[in-house]
């Protein structure tokens, strides 16, 4: 129960980090390249995903979280981890940044599982939007299609 | 606290892991080479892919340990 409650808590303020990407402190260095950038955010969702997956776990094993609601809750992160493999490997593509940017927008449809993790109980949506969050900052990253990057 | 010490001791690494991709999203570069970002990305997917497979297998195991039965 502490150790679930302690990794829960552990990622919201790591959130609140990773949402700050910005240094306050303005030195001359070259601008980070957009593939590093979507890189590093994907690997930031890929290290937060098992202390989600254990958490849910954890609520199912404590009866707080029927087998069914696990269920959706585990393919909704299975969804993100295929598509943040998906991102990897177009981001070891020899293609060119343009070409590999519009690859990755289409890569996963979020609408599904925000739909999905809408009727999951409050704190397994709290888990699953968490994981979300780090997906959708990961679209970010990349970027919106049509605009010169 | 004292009881808290051996659970902050486990969550070191998970924790630890998370820290250093947050920090790596702060991280700034110096001007890189083609071949520098390519190599570049290369180790940092290679990374995540292991944590997104990990992820993956521990799913498996817990569905195959505790299937759930259609209604």
């Amino acid at each position: 129960m502490q150790l679930r409650l302690t990794r829960t808590l552990a990622l919201f303020p790591l959130l609140l980090l990773a949402s700050c990407a910005r240094s306050p402190i303005s030195t001359p260095v070259a601008p980070t390249p957009p593939q590093v950038v979507v890189a590093n955010a994907v690997n930031l969702l890929a290290q937060s995903l098992p202390v989600v997956s254990s958490s849910i776990i954890a609520e199912r094993d404590q009866g707080k979280l029927s087998p069914e609601n696990t269920l959706t809750a585990q393919l909704v992160i299975a969804s993100l981890a295929r598509a943040g493999k998906q991102i990897n490997e177009i981001l070891r593509s020899p293609a060119p940044w343009p070409e590999q940017r519009n690859q990755i927008i289409i890569v996963v449809p979020l609408t599904n599982i925000q739909t999905a993790v809408r009727n999951l109980p409050p704190v397994a949506a709290a888990l699953m939007n968490t994981s979300i969050l780090l997906f959708q900052q990961i679209v970010a990253a990349v970027g919106p299609v049509g605009v010169t990057p | 606290m004292i009881t808290l010490l051996p659970i902050l001791v486990s969550l070191i690494p998970q924790v630890g892991a998370i820290v250093a991709a947050v920090v790596s999203l702060r991280k700034q570069y110096p001007e890189l080479t083609p071949e520098q970002i390519q190599g570049l990305v290369r180790e940092i997917t290679t990374r995540s892919d292991a944590a997104f497979d990990a992820v993956l297998e521990q799913i498996a195991a817990d569905q195959a340990a505790h299937p759930v039965t259609p209604k």
